[in-house]
C-alpha cells in the first residue's frame, strides 16, 4: 500500500473507542453516545462521524461505497473514498448491491438495503433538540425525562406558520417508541427506509462527538400530528430524463437556455443501472 | 500463525456488532481466537472479546476461580483498570463462575443513569453451549419478529437481568460465549421469555 500509517489510518486505541460507542448506541437506539472524536485529516463538518465509524468498520475484504448527497463521484464522496483505499487498500464499488459497507452524506440509496450491509450515514448536528434549546446540558436533561414538547412545538409552529411542516431533510424521527432522533439530512422521502430496516444504519457526529444507531428491524416513526400527517416529497407525474424512472427521489434542474424544469434521479448508481438494463 | 491484534480484533469486533445488532444471532470467533496462545487464565474467545473491547479507557472486573491472579495479568495485558462489580465497565464471567454471583453482580453493576445510559456495564459472560434451541424466546429491536435460543445455565441469572432492564434506557448488555466460541448478544432492549416449564 506505500503508507506508513496503520491499517485503517487510526491507531487500535482509537477503534477501541469507536467501536465501544458503536455498540452502546446499537443497544440503546436512537440513544446519541458520547464519544472522543479524532481529528481527521478533513474538516470538521465533512463527514468525520461517518468516516471514523467506516474506519473502525472496515476489514480487508470490504467492498466501500462512499455516496455525497446520492453520487458516488461527487467531491466529499471522492475524497473520503481516496482516504479510505489509501490506508487500507480495500475494493470500492458504485453498485450498491455489490457493497457490504456504505458511506453516505445525506441520502440512503434507493435499492433497498440487505442484513449482510451496514449503512454509515453522516450528521453535521445530531441534537434534534437543538433548535429549541442551545444548550447541550439542558438537551441531554429533556431526552432523559422523554421531554419532547419543544419538538412538538417547533412542528406545531411550522403548521400555523406555513400550513404544513417544512423540514425539507433531517425530519426528526421516533425511534423504539422512546427517543426522538435526528436522521441526519436526508429527505423527508428517505425517512420511512429507516423504519424495520434490513440493515444497521449507525450515525456519526465527528464534530459533535456523538455516535447513535438504528438497528435492523426497529421501529421508527416520523414526528407528526393526525391531522397533519408526515408526508414524503412529491413528484407525481414527474421521472428521470435519463432512465425514466418514477416513485424515486428526484432532482429537480432548470434548464438556463428555456428556464423549464426537468427531473433526474438524485441516485446516480441507481440511474445508471436501469440504464445499463438492470445490470 | 499469532493472533493479529488490527485484523483479527476487526473480524472479531464485525461479528460481534452484527450480533449486538441482530440478538439472537450466533457467530462463532474460534478462527481467529485459537491463534493466541497466552497463558491468562481466560479461556482463548474470553481474551479476544476482551482484546476487542478494554484498553487503558475503561475498567473491568472477573468473576470464577483464580480472580485475584488473572485479573492481574488482563490488567498487564489490556492496561485495562480493575475495578470492583458496583463500578466496572466490562463484567467477565468465566465458565466456572458460582452462579449465584452472576445473579448478584447483576444486581449491583452499573446501570448507567437516565441522562448517561450508556455508562452501563457490559456482562461478557461464558456458558457451556448457547445456539438456537426451544427454551427462550427474544423479542425486541434487531429481531424479525421473534428467534428462540437456547443458553445454557442462563435460568441462573435471567430473572436478574431482567429486573436490571426494567427501566428502559438503564441497563446491563450481555455478551455471551460458549466454549465452541460462539457468540450471542443480549442488548438491554431484548425481552426474554421462558417457553420450556422446568
Amino acid at each position: 500500500m506505500g503508507t506508513k500509517y496503520n491499517f485503517a489510518f487510526f491507531d487500535e486505541g482509537s477503534k477501541r473507542e469507536i467501536r465501544r460507542a458503536t455498540l452502546k448506541a446499537v443497544a440503546i437506539p436512537g440513544y446519541q453516545v458520547p464519544f472522543a472524536s479524532r481529528e481527521m485529516p478533513i474538516g470538521r463538518g465533512w463527514g468525520t462521524g461517518g468516516l471514523q465509524l467506516t474506519l473502525s468498520l472496515i476489514g480487508e475484504k470490504e467492498i466501500l461505497k462512499v455516496i455525497d448527497q446520492g453520487s458516488d463521484e461527487s467531491v466529499n464522496a471522492v475524497n473520503i473514498k481516496k482516504l479510505i483505499v489509501s490506508t487500507t487498500g480495500v475494493q470500492t464499488t458504485i453498485d450498491t448491491r455489490k457493497a457490504t459497507l456504505i458511506q453516505s452524506r445525506h441520502r440512503i440509496p434507493e435499492i433497498p438495503l440487505n442484513k449482510e450491509q451496514i449503512l454509515v450515514l453522516q450528521v453535521p448536528i445530531p441534537e434534534p433538540l437543538r433548535v429549541v434549546e442551545a444548550s447541550e446540558h439542558k438537551t441531554k436533561r429533556l431526552h432523559s425525562e422523554s421531554d419532547y414538547s419543544g419538538a412538538w412545538l417547533m412542528l406545531f409552529e411550522q403548521i400555523m406558520k406555513y400550513d404544513s411542516v417544512t423540514h425539507g431533510a433531517d425530519y426528526p424521527v421516533i425511534v423504539k417508541d422512546r427517543y426522538v432522533m435526528s436522521p441526519s439530512p436526508i429527505p423527508r422521502f428517505d425517512n420511512p427506509k429507516l423504519n424495520n430496516s434490513e440493515a444497521l444504519i449507525l450515525l456519526g457526529a465527528g464534530r459533535e462527538k456523538k455516535i447513535y444507531a438504528v438497528p435492523p428491524y426497529t421501529k421508527v416513526i416520523s414526528m407528526a400530528f393526525e391531522d397533519y400527517p408526515f408526508r414524503v416529497e412529491s413528484f407525481s407525474g414527474q421521472k428521470c430524463h435519463l432512465c425514466g424512472a418514477q416513485g424515486v427521489y428526484l432532482d429537480e434542474i432548470i434548464d438556463e437556455k428555456t428556464g423549464e424544469a426537468y427531473y433526474q434521479c438524485n441516485d446516480t448508481s441507481n440511474c445508471l443501472m436501469r440504464l445499463n438494463g438492470g445490470k | 500463525m499469532n493472533f493479529d491484534m488490527v485484523h483479527d480484533v476487526q473480524k472479531i469486533y464485525r461479528k460481534l456488532l452484527n450480533c449486538m445488532a441482530r440478538p439472537g444471532v450466533v457467530a462463532n470467533i474460534s478462527q481467529e481466537s485459537n491463534k493466541l496462545n497466552i497463558a491468562s487464565g481466560l479461556s482463548n474467545s474470553l481474551l479476544a472479546l476482551t482484546f476487542t473491547v478494554c484498553d487503558a479507557e475503561v475498567s473491568f472486573n472477573i468473576l470464577g476461580e483464580h480472580e485475584e491472579s488473572i485479573i492481574r495479568k488482563v490488567h498487564n495485558l489490556t492496561y485495562a483498570q480493575s475495578e470492583k462489580t458496583e463500578t466496572a465497565d466490562y463484567i467477565i464471567v468465566k465458565f466456572l463462575a458460582e452462579r449465584g454471583k452472576i445473579a448478584t453482580a447483576f444486581g449491583i453493576a452499573k446501570k448507567g443513569t437516565f441522562i448517561d445510559p450508556h455508562t452501563a456495564a457490559t456482562f461478557i459472560i461464558e456458558v457451556e453451549t448457547l445456539g438456537l434451541g426451544p427454551s427462550l424466546k427474544l423479542t425486541g429491536p434487531g429481531i424479525k419478529d421473534s428467534v428462540s435460543v437456547e443458553i445454557s445455565g442462563s435460568e441462573a441469572w435471567l430473572a436478574a437481568r431482567t429486573e436490571a432492564n426494567a427501566e428502559f434506557p438503564l441497563g446491563i448488555d450481555v455478551i455471551l460465549v460458549d466454549l465452541q466460541g460462539n457468540i450471542m448478544c443480549l442488548p438491554r432492549t431484548t425481552h426474554t421469555c421462558n417457553l420450556e416449564v422446568k
